[in-house]
Parts: C-alpha cells; structure tokens; sequence
C-alpha cells in the first residue's frame, strides 16, 4: 500500500480541490471545507451515509455543477477556466442515474464519448476515433451488445455502457458515481479488475462505492465523509483504507457495528455487517 | 428507407408542380415548366400566364415552402430543446408572440421588411417567458410549458383582437385578420425573400448542429460530461428555431401544428441520424404545407380557406392522437 501522506504533499497531484463549498439555492450548503488532492494513477473512494454529500461533491469536481466558494484545480487549472470541451478531454463523469430513453444503439452511444476530440460539427470518425471506442468497448464488456438498443438494455448492462462511453474520452480523471450498484456479482468484480487496470495505466480515479470491503480492498485512499444535523456536511476523514476505515469510526459515521476479519492475503480485510436488533 | 426518401421528394416535387398549375386559371405542367425554365421560349400571347406563374403562383408556393421548412424544423428544435415532442412553436407561445408584434407592426405601418425581425423579437420573449415560467431543477416542466404556451397565446390572440377591432382603418386590420388566420396568398417577393433567407441560414445551422443536437438529448448532465457547453447551445438552438418560426410568422401568420406533425412523422420512419431527421422533417414540413394550400384553394371555386385553419383541422386531431398515446403526468 503506498503512503498516501505524500499525496498531500505531492507534486504530481492531478486534481486538488481548496476549501470547496458547495450548496444549492433552496437546500444551503450541502457539503464545505473540502480540502483534498488526487494523484494520477490511484483510486480514491468517497464514503459515507446517504446525503452527506458524496454526490453533490462528485458532481462539483466533474464539473456539473458551481461551487460557491473554494475551487477544483485539475493539473493546476481551475476548471472553470476551462471549456467544456477541454475539461471532458481531461475528466469523464459517468453519473449514477444513467436513464436513457434513447434510440441509440450502444456503439453509437459510446461513439459520443469521443466527442471531445472531435471538431463539434463534424461526424466524421477518425482511426484513431474507432480504435477508442473499440478498446472502450472490450474493457467494459460491452462489445457483444454493440448492436441493440442502449434503451432496451437492462440496469447493469446500462451502467457498462457508461462506464464504455467515458473511456472512449480517453480521460486522465475518471469519476464514477455508484458504478457497480445494479451490477451482479460477476460484473462487480469485472469493474473492479477494470478500475486496477486503469489506475495501472495511470487514470486517476475517483468513486463512489457502499461496500466497505470493496473500498477497502480497492482504494489508494478513502475519504470519509460525516453527516452533520445541521448541514454542511464536513469529512471526516482521509487516508489510506487501514487508517480511515476502523470499527470505531464506521460506527461514529455510518450507525453500524461492523466486524473487521482478516482474510488469507496478508492486508486483506473483510468487513462484516453486525445486524443488531 | 431510401424509398420513402424517394417518396417523399417525389410528394413535393408533384405539389411544387401541383401548386404552379392549379388554381382560378389552370396551367398545364408543360406551359408550367417552360415558363420557369426557359421562359423566352413562351408565346408572346401566353404572356398573362408568365406573369401568373411569376409574380403569383412562384411567389406563393415559395412561401408555402419557406413556411413548411421553417416551421418543422423550428419544431424539431423545440422538440430535441424540450425532450418532448409535443413541443411545437404553435403551442409553446412563440408563434403567438411573434404574431403580436407583427400585428403591432403592421398596424403603425411598419415596412414589411423589418417584419422578419419584429416576428424574431416578438417570438424570443415569448419563448423566454415560456421558459422561464416552465423551469424546474431538473430542466423544462412539459406540462408547464405547454399550459404557460396555451396562456400566453390567449393573451396574444386577445392583444390582437384588440388591435383589429380599435384599428382606425378597416382594410388595414382585414388584412392583418387575414395574415393572421395564415394566408399566404398575395405574397411579394419582397415579403418572401428575408423569410426565405433566415429559413435557408436556420436549416443550414441546424444541420452543422447537428452532431450536437444527438448529445444534447442525452440529457444535460450527460452532453455536459461529454464536452458540450450546454447553456450556450441551448440558447443558440432556441435563437435559430425562434428565428424560423418568426420568419414564417411573418409570411404566413400562425399557422399551426406543422411543427408538431413533421418532425413526429421523420423520427419514427427516418432512422435514428439527425441530419436526416432534420431534412426529412423540412420536405414533410414542405410537402404537407404544398398540400394544404392547394386543397385551401380547391375546397371552394373563388374562394379560399386560410391555412392556418386548414391545417389546424388536421394538426388538432393529431396533436390529441399524441397526448392519448403520451403516458404519466409529465408527458414523459
């Protein structure tokens, strides 16, 4: 496990976010004082309860939505300063909603992730265009429904399609909110040797994910986010998965009593929900 | 598909040739055809239908087509803008306040060329309004457009009531009556050519959008993750489709549903590429324009029906057929 302290100091950090806070018109600050910084080639996983804000936190670095103060550099850029275009060459967001109504097929859906590289007129699918989405495809294990209809896929398939239409885009920073929630388990563990192969080729990843054990065992660093009453919610905590995610500070976060077992690798932990009456 | 292509422009073909030929004065195709394509060749005792075919019938078949192209596709945008097609600029309002304007215009005696403009102004507020009234967090409200559209039409179709019947002078505001009903009789080349030159400028845009217009209704999160700069294109996209229906405002008066029509018919039986939903949408616009006027004029000898009304006698039914067939409160 690498000492991720060093992210913090890290020269090579990749997207920083400086005391961010964010918030809509009618619901005041959701989340604030968000302070954290990502290096290329690491997973980083956003947990914590519902509404504390992992989203709305997720959506603000994607670039979907402004925040009210603070700011989200990527490559020492602030996105805002940058178009649309050039931050979706940088940055893909596969959102957690993904409903779609639309007569697309999926290989013309995942055609439209090569949008940013592409003049904004043009149809025109260059070489390069195909090899993309080709790749992006296979790594999604979307290739064999290339034909059908993205609206007539079901949930999983759905998600897969997504995650394929973002790697298309060719980005440095990939953000994924709840990629696995309506996956079996065949394509969960699918997702999760895809995210290992992307942060080997240096993506730097951040996702949202509910099962401890799988951000455990996946994550470079965990940011823990706290619910507050009232809001804006705060984080908790951030650090490597064995310093953040501790039976004492899931029970103060999450309300569970969770064990922690050890499994046969050495590092491997498995975290088993206490069902209290 | 490449037949019903073929179809389709051989429809309009036959109505372009349709609408030269029929009429008071029946003009064989052949007398047509020469007259337009090598019209020195014509007998000089054949020099009354020259002057029919050129300064009547050319002058108002053009604009049935400037008028069928811009309203269909003004609807297609509306559509894709609103994910909903039953969006169209008859019933979102703009239409109707393109139609004030223009009334107001040409009440004060305005010149006929800043009409295109004035209709462009009149429609861009109203489309606002409707907008800004229909907003909710996630997008457009349909339903609230569509009652905010309905509203704002009775307003407008109420102002200009008031503009016809305080109207100092008689002929002025039959006139005005007359447009507004959606004429197109009686039009000069001097009124058609802006009209037709925003239609040519809107469609042309439309189509170097189009590309856009496919990620956009992916929804905005989803164009915005892929690089699109989505307010902007909706602003563009509204600007172009509110300047077509102000063109076609300005020739024709308000005449409806053909945005509604043309643009359901390409989708469902044109695939699924935007560049030929975009052309299809304006040659069904086109064809069912052509075919409306001619039966406008043939319902009675020397008499003949507004468009508009004639159109919204098919274009109603249609439009109830699509609300029958829309499910859930939000006409998803």
């Amino acid at each position: 496990m690498p000492d991720l302290n060093d992210a913090k100091i890290g020269t090579d950090t990749i997207v920083e976010t400086t005391e961010l806070c964010v918030g809509y018109e009618d619901t005041g600050n959701i989340i604030d004082g968000v302070s954290i910084q990502i290096r290329p080639g690491t997973i980083t996983s956003l947990a914590g309860p519902n509404g504390s804000g992992k989203s709305t936190l997720l959506k603000t670095i994607a670039r979907q939505i402004k925040p009210k103060s603070g700011s989200v550099r990527i490559a020492n850029r602030d996105i805002w300063s940058m178009s649309a275009r050039d931050f979706a060459r940088e940055c893909a967001y596969v959102s957690q909603f993904f409903d779609n109504s639309l007569a697309l097929t999926v290989k013309e859906f995942v055609t439209l992730g090569r949008n940013p590289h592409q003049k904004w007129w043009s149809w025109n699918i260059s070489q390069e265009d195909l090899d993309s989405i080709e790749s992006a495809m296979e790594l999604a294990q979307v290739k064999s429904l290339e034909k059908r209809f993205v609206a007539n896929l079901s949930g999983g398939e759905k998600q897969r399609v997504a995650i394929a239409a973002a790697l298309a885009q060719k980005p440095q920073i990939l953000l994924l909110d709840e990629p696995v929630s309506s996956l079996d388990f065949k394509h969960r563990i699918n997702v999760f040797s895809l995210l290992k192969k992307l942060k080997e080729n240096s993506l730097a990843i951040i996702v949202i994910l509910h099962d401890l054990t799988m951000i455990d065992q996946l994550s470079d660093q965990v940011i823990l986010i706290e619910r507050k009453e009232p809001t804006p919610n705060k984080i908790a905590s951030v650090g490597a998965p064995d310093e953040t995610l501790t039976r004492e500070e899931i029970k103060r976060i999450f309300e569970v009593d969770v064990e922690i077992l050890p499994g046969s690798e050495p590092g491997q932990r498995f975290f088993e929900m206490q069902f209290m009456p | 598909m490449i037949f019903k292509l073929v179809g389709l422009i051989l429809i309009v073909g036959a109505g372009i040739l349709l609408n030269i030929c029929v009429g008071d004065v029946q003009i064989s195709p052949q007398i047509a055809l020469t007259t337009l394509f090598s019209p020195a060749a014509i007998p000089v005792d054949q020099a009354m239908v020259r002057d029919i075919i050129w300064q009547i019938r050319l002058p108002r078949m053009l604009t049935a087509i400037t008028v069928g192209a811009a309203l269909s596709v003004s609807g297609y945008l509306l559509q894709t803008l609103s994910k909903n097609n039953l969006a169209d600029p008859y019933l979102t309002g703009v239409s109707s306040g393109a139609g004030v304007t223009v009334a107001i215009a040409l009440s004060l005696g305005l010149s006929f060329s800043y009409v295109p403009i004035v209709a462009f102004t009149g429609g861009l507020v109203a489309s606002l309004i409707v907008a800004s009234l229909a907003k909710i967090p996630t997008g457009l409200s349909v339903t609230k457009m569509l009652l905010a559209g309905i509203a704002l039409s009775t307003i407008c179709s109420g102002i200009i009531t008031l503009i016809i019947t305080n109207g100092a002078d008689p002929i002025k505001a039959q006139g005005i009556f007359f447009w507004l009903a959606g004429g197109i009789s009686g039009r000069t080349w001097q009124e058609l050519l802006p009209a037709a030159g925003y239609t040519v400028f809107g469609i042309l845009l439309a189509l170097v959008l189009s590309k856009q217009l496919r990620l956009l209704s992916l929804g905005s999160q989803q164009a915005k993750s892929l690089g699109v700069n989505v307010e902007m294109l909706q602003l563009v996209l509204l600007s172009i489709a509110v300047l077509m229906c102000g063109a076609a405002v300005s020739v024709s008066g308000l005449v409806g549903f053909v945005g509604l029509v043309a643009p359901h018919i390409a989708r469902r039986s044109f695939g699924r590429d935007e560049r030929i939903h975009i052309i299809c949408t304006a040659l069904l616009g086109i064809g069912l324009v052509l075919v409306s006027d001619l039966a406008a004029r043939s319902v009675a000898a020397g008499q003949e029906l507004p468009l508009g009304t004639l159109l919204s006698l098919i274009g109603g039914p249609f439009f109830l057929y699509l609300v029958s067939k829309q499910r859930g409160e939000e006409f998803a």
